[in-house]
């Protein structure tokens, strides 16, 4: 049986920003129980991909939850809108690689959790090429 | 996600799969307890270390004791036993006269009779001592009452207990339930308002990117900036020279034993055999200082300046050089190249690795032959232009993306001589509408 799922839209269909661009969209949750979902998280974050430990940053973050609005009705469009930073720029290299993500984090009853992602660009790097080191 | 709860985590570097809650929880309650062990640990050495020394030194008064006796009383059994110093005195309080065993005010054990006795010896039969008795009840009372100290030290082990387990107890508490996202933000938040924190590697403006501060602070002789080295190969030096005279200290160690038992006719061949790989790499290590004495003080400093910092992409700029030379030298090949790399930490186990790629390089000065004559510095200017395309400078804290001149020169016989010189690459400012 499907829970719960998350629907996540930006306003850009091709899903490229510009560093300084504001970036606009909503999220919705659709679920079965409604009461069931305890709360939701969206963030605006980059992080990186490859070969080392992964690092990461949130730019943007949004939390509703009963606790602070008993009221709230998860299946109600939230919509959001953000400058986008100067970096990091989204890059696709061999080792190191930076994404950044739309993330939507729903709380279900019993410590039960759910992630959706939408990825978007930020600027235009094009993929890195490798160039092998003098020994 | 699991509908379970998983009590076994599998660990993939920093990640873990399993309950992050019930993990959060164990890890609070292993802190909880941390915190209870310091503060039971903190208690009992103030009430029985602590206490007991300072009422004496504050609160005892001063009087005049006759020696009768002394003994050393035994403790413990089997190899583990224990000497305590014990005077029998007598003395008058008030015009009652009290006679009783003391001798410091805590119990003061030795490992062995003979420093017992020493400090029992202090106190000879029938002389006349000061003593300290408690006015409260006079006939308690102690020849003793100085402090070493040592018992102050003694809190450092609790106090370390109580720090480690508050400030992870605290931490594991306000992270309970919460997301890797929002512990984040507050990380973030966190890290604005410290009252101590050091100067900012990034400016606020440009995330992620090294502040260029160390470029922009030496002003340069013939152009803007004078570019600093990544590594000084000086340091480098002297750090493989200590580890090489470490190594072979202990080496020349084990290969005395092994030699004098040689030189005594019972010679250890399993020691003798374990020994060869250490004086093997002993030697190496020798070799390899010396490449590196040779390749750090074989060449003289060069000075590296740039026209202007931190650069665009698309953008030209020059770029000075300067390399003294106390005698001749000649390079079968010298060039300078603009490089980046993308450089990556990762955890393998419990150890940590890094990982080096290069994604760009391309000369910017030399090329050829290259011969340099006594006391006459070679010279060079050239521009470069940083890619249209160029990926900015990338600093987070296990990966990075680093620009940086490259200068590499090839002496025949001599090992290759490379110095960088770190850039910093800003993305250009863009403002517009895509899609």
């Amino acid at each position: 049986m499907k829970r719960a799922s998350v629907h996540i839209r930006i306003d850009r269909p091709n899903r490229v920003y510009l560093p300084g661009d504001t970036i606009a969209g909503s999220y919705s949750i659709e679920a079965a129980q409604p009461e069931t979902v305890q709360a939701a998280e969206l963030s605006i974050l980059w992080h990186t991909e490859g070969k080392g430990d992964e690092d990461f940053a949130v730019h943007h973050f949004e939390r509703i939850s009963r606790d602070v609005q008993p009221d709230w009705d998860p299946s109600d469009v939230r919509e959001f809108t953000t400058a986008l930073p100067n970096s990091p720029l989204s890059y696709d290299g061999i080792i190191v690689k930076i994404r950044w993500r739309i993330r939507v984090r729903m709380f279900l009853a019993g410590e039960r959790e759910l992630v959706e992602d939408l990825r978007f660009q930020l600027g235009h790097v094009p993929t890195a090429i490798p160039v092998p080191i003098p020994v | 996600m699991s509908p379970q709860i998983r009590f076994f985590e599998k660990k993939r570097g920093a990640r873990r799969t399993g309950s992050k809650f019930w993990g959060t929880v164990f890890e609070a309650l292993f802190h909880l307890g941390l915190l209870l062990t310091g503060c039971l640990l903190l208690v009992w050495i103030l009430v029985t270390r602590i206490y007991p020394h300072w009422g004496a030194n504050r609160y005892f008064h001063e009087t005049r004791a006759v020696v009768l006796d002394r003994r050393i009383l035994e403790t413990g059994n089997g190899d583990t036993r224990l000497y305590r110093p014990d005077v029998q005195v007598e003395y008058v309080v008030d015009g009652a006269q009290y006679r009783t065993w003391t001798f410091a005010v805590t119990r003061t054990n030795y490992p062995e009779r003979g420093l017992a006795e020493r400090a029992a010896e202090r106190f000879q039969v029938r002389g006349d001592y000061p003593l300290y008795y408690d006015p409260a009840e006079p006939s308690r009372a102690v020849l003793v009452r100085d402090h070493s100290g040592t018992s102050w030290l003694l809190l450092f082990i609790p106090g370390a207990l109580v720090m480690v387990g508050s400030v992870g107890l605290a931490f594991r508490v306000a992270t309970l339930g919460k997301s890797t996202e929002r512990r984040a933000v507050m990380h973030a938040q966190r890290k604005t308002v410290e009252l101590f924190d050091e100067t900012p590697q990034v400016a606020p403006e440009w995330p992620t990117i090294p502040t260029d501060r160390d470029v922009t602070n030496s002003p340069g002789t013939k152009l803007a900036y004078r570019l600093p080295i990544e590594t000084s190969p000086g340091w480098k030096l002297a750090g493989t020279a200590i580890a090489c005279a470490v190594w072979n200290l202990a080496t020349a160690l084990l290969t005395s034993v092994a030699l004098r038992d040689h030189l005594d006719g019972d010679p250890n061949w399993l020691l003798s055999v374990l020994t060869v790989p250490f004086v093997l790499t002993g030697a190496w290590l020798v070799f390899y200082v010396i490449r590196l004495w040779v390749n750090t003080t074989g060449v003289g400093p060069p000075r590296v300046e740039i026209s202007a910092h931190p650069l665009l992409p698309g953008e030209s700029y020059s770029t000075y050089v300067w390399l003294p030379q106390s005698g001749q030298l000649r390079f079968d090949r010298f060039t300078m190249s603009l490089v980046c790399e993308e450089r990556s930490v990762y955890r393998l186990g419990t150890d940590s690795q890094s990982m080096l790629q290069r994604v760009y390089q391309r000369p910017v000065l030399g090329g050829d032959e290259l011969t340099i004559h006594r006391n006459e510095p070679y010279e060079a200017t050239a521009t470069f232009t940083v890619p249209e395309s160029a990926m900015h400078s990338f600093r987070s804290g296990h990966n990075s993306v680093d620009w940086k001149l490259v200068l590499r020169g090839s002496i025949k016989g001599w090992p290759d001589y490379e110095r960088a010189y770190p850039l910093v690459v800003h993305p250009r400012r863009q403002r517009g509408t895509e899609g």
